[in-house]
């Protein structure tokens, strides 16, 4: 770090705020008032949502849902990549989804995978596109590919995982954790890009539950 | 027929309306209505049977003909300064020139040749005549189009130029005496007819192209400028020289029978081979760049945008091919490219490439209006249907599914794709986001906490595929929420979706 202008030390640095603009996208809101009230930003951040969850199903979905239902009646595209079962179009459907633009897309290969991402990112009329990576770590320039075009283009990437961190070099937009307890409520926690911070807390999902 | 004497031998410009000194068939006797002035340009290309053949060192000649009777049909710059000439038999030219290196002509490079150039003056004019070295079209309505002469002669030389040609010109109001004049007094523009008569007299016979034995008797009889030829009375010149020779000099002044028009093809189709073969993708991109920029040329020129095209890929581990469907009809170079380039790479360009063939099947006419839509969306981003055709190019047509509803209580079937459209929603019970298809047998349901709610299926009886089931929702110890249900007919547990 020795001569270094102001200039490329800010560059360097994503802990230091550059302004409201640079900081945040634009931000949807959850559809859900009571989830805009916890969430930092007061909403879902366009960009990349960094979802860990212990195993597939918990219900990590249905936080989306109402996203996804509000950006399908704006004329945005929801576009599942990948996903590790069938969508079932009469639950969609139930939530608010416009199943004329709900999509998905099984590509044969992991590259095929990577290939689609960096297509459907950069589309403008994708809004949510939801990814389940399937086999090893993903490169940090793909996801920070992601993140920006994101966040360019107001769209959400939600990129749904087993792996507690993103790999070191890349901050999502939002970095989520959810679990279910012994009693089957379902608690989240998380970390903006920012750096503002989400307590864990049980999340109430009876509005969007079934 | 009755023409006198004294008005052939005049030595001044016919008058403005001609009449022709030969009686014509009726339809061509009437005198065409002057609502368009006609005027050709011709483009000669001296050296077109050597620009045909692959470029060589040193001084070099095409020829014709065989062994003793072999002569020079062009001749390069190099060996024009040692003195070889064009029509110079082969032998006295090596004996001038001995380093001359000489190829015998080859009639299909040239017609190649001479394809690419109509193609390109088609750009000028619908109205293109092929000539034995070069072409003659019609300028006359698109003069002002390709604002005036200057401008369309910078636009012509320079396109002659990127086919690595240099041509010589000339315009006329006929189509045989703007040939003969490129030929032979190249750089002259003449709108008028007036003064066609006086800019012609002096060419040399040769230009009515006489065979051989009546080239030879014109000359002995001291007959060689074209002035002399006028000079004579029509019937006895029809009478000694023939019928044909009379009504070639006389298309001249007048007006030409219609000539065989080049007509382009309605298909492109191109093939590009790489020698030695290429591994790096980054080496095909640029051939395939300039392929689709061919393509779209052809495209435009034609007014079509394509809908279906062809493409072809030789490996060596073997040929692919495949088809692009363009769900709007396209003729923009950047999205042929980008599109050929996700098939060619989806289609596993991996191996060493060989040659990438494209065809077109199936154009349709592009319209003004469509035109510029298509350049708006272009430059607004890739539009949603743009992405769709991407990603069936790349996985196939079935890859991209859209959901759609159908109304069946048999919640596998409600997943099948309907050609009908979305049906009306009935009012369902909750469902899962997510279905199991089929559905999987349960693992361990006594680890389940059942729901109390339960819902009866009882469906199908009327196709063959009865169901009897009754659905509960069940949460696994890991938190999974499950829609499961027990088949009534013999008890046993299934998994059928799961909801997160």
């Amino acid at each position: 770090m020795k001569n270094n202008s102001l200039e490329d030390l800010l560059k360097a640095t994503s802990h230091v705020s550059k302004g409201p603009a640079a900081a945040f996208g634009r931000v949807h809101s959850s559809g859900v008032p009571a989830w805009d009230a916890r969430l930092p930003g007061g909403g879902w951040p366009a960009g990349l949502l960094w979802v860990y969850r212990p195993v597939a199903g918990l219900g990590e979905m249905r936080l989306f849902l109402p996203l996804c239902a509000q950006r399908s009646a704006a004329g945005r595209h929801v576009v599942l990549l990948d996903p590790p079962w069938t969508p079932y179009p009469p639950a969609w459907a139930a939530a608010g989804v416009r199943l004329e633009r709900l999509h998905w897309l099984q590509p044969p290969d992991e590259a095929g995978v990577r290939w689609a991402l960096d297509a459907l990112v950069r589309c403008p009329a994708c809004g949510v596109l939801g990814c389940w990576p399937r086999r090893g770590p993903p490169p940090a320039a793909l996801l920070q590919r992601l993140q920006q075009a994101g966040a360019a283009q107001g769209a959400v990437v939600l990129w749904f995982t087993d792996r507690k961190r993103p790999p070191p070099g890349f901050k999502p937009s939002l970095h989520l954790a959810l679990w279910r307890d012994a009693a089957g409520r379902l608690w989240l926690a998380g970390r903006s890009r920012r750096g503002t911070v989400l307590p864990a807390c049980p999340w109430p999902e009876a509005e969007a539950g079934p | 027929m009755s023409r006198s004497a004294v008005q052939l031998d005049l030595p001044f410009d016919p008058p403005a309306r001609p009449r022709p000194c030969l009686p014509r068939p009726a339809t061509a006797a009437a005198p065409r209505p002057a609502a368009r002035r006609r005027l050709w340009l011709a483009v000669y290309v001296a050296d077109l049977p050597l620009a045909a053949l692959p470029a060589a060192p040193g001084p070099q000649a095409v020829t014709e003909g065989e062994g003793q009777a072999a002569r020079l049909a062009a001749v390069d710059e190099t060996a024009r300064r040692h003195g070889v000439r064009e029509g110079m038999g082969l032998t006295a030219a090596l004996l001038r020139c001995p380093a001359l290196r000489h190829r015998p002509r080859s009639p299909e490079a040239e017609a190649a040749l001479l394809a690419r150039l109509a193609d390109r003056a088609y750009r000028f004019s619908d109205t293109v005549a092929l000539a034995e070295r070069g072409v003659v079209l019609e300028i006359g309505g698109s003069l002002r189009l390709f604002g005036g002469r200057t401008a369309l002669l910078r636009r012509w030389t320079a396109a002659l130029a990127a086919l690595g040609l240099d041509g010589r010109w000339a315009a006329a109001p006929t189509r045989p005496a703007a040939w003969w004049l490129a030929r032979w007094r190249p750089g002259l523009w003449l709108e008028a007819l007036e003064g066609l008569r006086a800019a012609l007299r002096d060419l040399p016979i040769e230009a009515l192209e006489p065979a051989p034995r009546e080239r030879l008797r014109l000359r002995a009889a001291g007959l060689r400028r074209l002035g002399e030829l006028w000079r004579l009375p029509p019937d006895a010149l029809a009478r000694r020289y023939g019928r044909a020779l009379l009504e070639r000099l006389d298309a001249a002044l007048y007006d030409a029978p219609a000539p065989p028009l080049y007509r382009p093809p309605a298909v492109f189709r191109e093939r590009c081979a790489f020698e030695p073969e290429v591994n790096r993708w980054t080496q095909i991109a640029p051939a395939l760049d300039a392929l689709a920029g061919r393509l779209a040329a052809f495209l435009e020129q034609r007014v079509l945008a394509v809908e279906a095209l062809a493409w072809r890929l030789e490996t060596d581990r073997g040929r692919r091919e495949g088809l692009l469907h363009f769900a709007r009809p396209c003729r923009e170079a950047r999205r042929i490219a980008r599109r050929l380039r996700d098939a060619l790479q989806a289609a596993g360009a991996h191996g060493a490439v060989r040659a990438v063939e494209l065809e077109t099947t199936s154009c349709r006419p592009a319209t003004a209006v469509a035109a510029s839509l298509f350049e708006g969306a272009a430059t607004a981003g890739e539009s949603w249907a743009a992405l769709c055709e991407r990603l069936r190019d790349r996985f196939g047509p079935q890859a991209l599914v859209t959901a759609r509803l159908r109304a069946d209580w048999r919640p596998e079937r409600a997943l099948q794709p309907s050609t009908v459209g979305a049906a009306a929603l009935p009012a369902l019970p909750p469902r899962p986001l997510w279905l199991l298809d089929p559905p999987r047998p349960a693992r361990e349901p006594a680890q389940w906490r059942l729901e109390e709610e339960v819902e009866r299926i009882e469906q199908g009886w009327w196709d063959g595929r009865p169901v009897r089931r009754d659905y509960r929702w069940a949460r696994t110890p890991d938190g999974r929420r499950l829609w499961v249900f027990r088949d009534r007919r013999d008890g046993r547990w299934w998994v059928q979706g799961v909801d997160g």
